[in-house]
């Protein structure tokens, strides 16, 4: 797909992740200018080495001075926001247990990055989106947050928390001009998720092949495949879309396959 | 409502994708929004199949009525789509995009007929996909209030709706081009609502 989005300027948060980075490609082949947000400011700079138009900036989207210094930064630097896009997250690979052992502490950490983030980067972000008249929020959540998963309560919690945030702000924040959305990704196999897919062996590991049986598409999507929805929601051809939830999982969410 | 592809000219589609060639076909209703649709593909480098021709289509487009009625007979679009899934499965990296009502999402309650026919179509589109897959990515557009004399959907839809014109065909057209980009290959069994935000909530305030 291509798009014109000469001009605009995109704030992608998580920007060094798999895809994050993915996000910041597309979004600037398409002519968009970005500044790429990432709490390890050193990752983000190396991405100013292979993508046009893009400058890195420091920041800890669960920190509400941290953010706010960000985007003052952003603003200096761009002198305006039109798509803000909500994809820092993380999720707990060693605390997978069920909620009646789940540590507070890990949950306070997830919540505080995945959700609270989202409602701080968005909260901040919006106040300079609507002084340009119209914009655009996408919100990357999961599709944990529409079906949810066993040993993982913090997550599912926040990326459901995200989608329903988004609808809202669809309700708030769109007769104001901007329009709000999130994507859902299911599987995706990036650098970073690699160990969760591959046995030592360079095979899929016996757990992904059974995961992989319930999605029809047979196979996990890649950073690129989530990237190219990212790149339609921000454009103009999107301009009547608001508060919808696209997964973009080969199907997982479709039903049961078994 | 019949229309005329003579009767469309897309002026400017500056979205683009690469079809390469690719045959499309439409089933179903024939009106504004579905032969825009065949226009911007036509335009990005798809054929247009007749209903005589031979050829298995790579695209399928299955059009339904846009404006809520509830006199249409549902059981003829679930025959359609029986023989439609047994065109398609012989073919591979296939696509079949339905056209709704956005009332697949949200039943209106002086709709009810057509909101229950709209909730079946939406379930075959997520059935078919896990049938289909991997070889043939299965999604629907959910129309809302577009046109203006009125092409899609009830007039009483604007006032929940975030966004308060209506919306326009080629907002319609775009997320077709959007579901037929062979870049766009992961997404399947979903329904994407243009809308304005209709289907999300209550946009009044209480």
């Amino acid at each position: 797909m291509e798009c014109n989005l000469k001009s605009k300027v995109a704030v992608v948060t998580g920007a060094a992740g798999d895809i994050g980075r993915a996000i910041c490609q597309r979004l600037s082949d398409n002519g968009a200018r970005i500044a790429a947000l990432d709490i390890n400011l050193l990752a983000a700079e190396k991405l100013m080495m292979s993508i046009d138009s893009l400058e890195a900036f420091h920041v800890d989207i669960s920190d509400s001075a941290s953010v706010k210094k960000s985007l003052e930064m952003v603003i200096q630097r761009f002198e305006g926001i039109d798509i803000l896009i909500n994809n820092a997250g993380v999720n707990s690979l060693d605390h997978r247990v069920s909620i009646d052992n789940f540590s507070i502490k890990e949950w306070n950490r997830i919540i505080n990055i995945d959700l609270d983030g989202m409602f701080l980067m968005s909260k901040a972000s919006s106040r300079h989106i609507l002084k340009q008249g119209s914009g655009r929020i996408i919100n990357i959540s999961s599709v944990l947050g529409l079906a949810a998963m066993r040993l993982q309560s913090p997550f599912t919690a926040a990326k459901a928390g995200m989608i329903h945030l988004t609808r809202s702000m669809a309700l708030e924040l769109g007769p104001k001009g901007i329009l709000t959305n999130s994507i859902a990704p299911g599987s995706v196999l990036g650098e970073g998720t690699k160990k969760l897919f591959y046995g030592d062996d360079g095979h899929f590991k016996e757990h992904t092949k059974q995961f992989l049986s319930h999605v029809p598409l047979a196979r996990p999507g890649t950073p690129l495949e989530i990237a190219e929805v990212v790149l339609f929601l921000a454009s103009a051809h999107s301009s009547f879309i608001n508060g919808q939830i696209l997964a973009v999982d080969g199907g997982w969410t479709s039903g049961f396959m078994h | 409502m019949e229309v005329g592809l003579q009767a469309l000219c897309i002026k400017e589609v500056s979205m683009k994708i690469n079809l390469n060639l690719k045959n499309i076909y439409l089933e179903g209703e024939r009106n504004h929004i579905s032969l825009a649709i065949c226009e911007a593909l036509t335009f990005n480098g798809g054929k247009m199949l007749s209903a005589t021709s031979k050829i298995v289509p790579d695209i399928i487009l299955i059009s339904l009525p846009l404006q809520p009625d509830d006199g249409l007979d549902f059981n003829i679009y679930f025959q359609k789509i029986e023989i439609i899934k047994e065109k398609i499965s012989k073919k591979k990296g296939g696509r079949l995009l339905f056209i709704i009502s956005a009332l697949s999402e949200i039943p209106m309650r002086r709709y009810h007929s057509y909101s229950i026919g709209m909730s079946g179509i939406r379930t075959a589109i997520k059935t078919l996909a896990m049938s289909l897959g991997p070889t043939t990515l299965v999604n629907g557009i959910g129309v809302g209030l577009v046109g203006e004399p009125l092409i899609s959907g009830d007039r009483s839809m604007s006032s929940h709706t975030p966004i308060k014109t209506a919306g326009s065909i080629k907002q319609v057209s775009d997320t077709a081009l959007f579901f037929c980009d062979p870049l766009n290959s992961y997404t399947t069994g979903q329904i994407l609502c243009v809308d304005g935000g209709w289907s999300v909530g209550y946009g009044r305030n209480f």
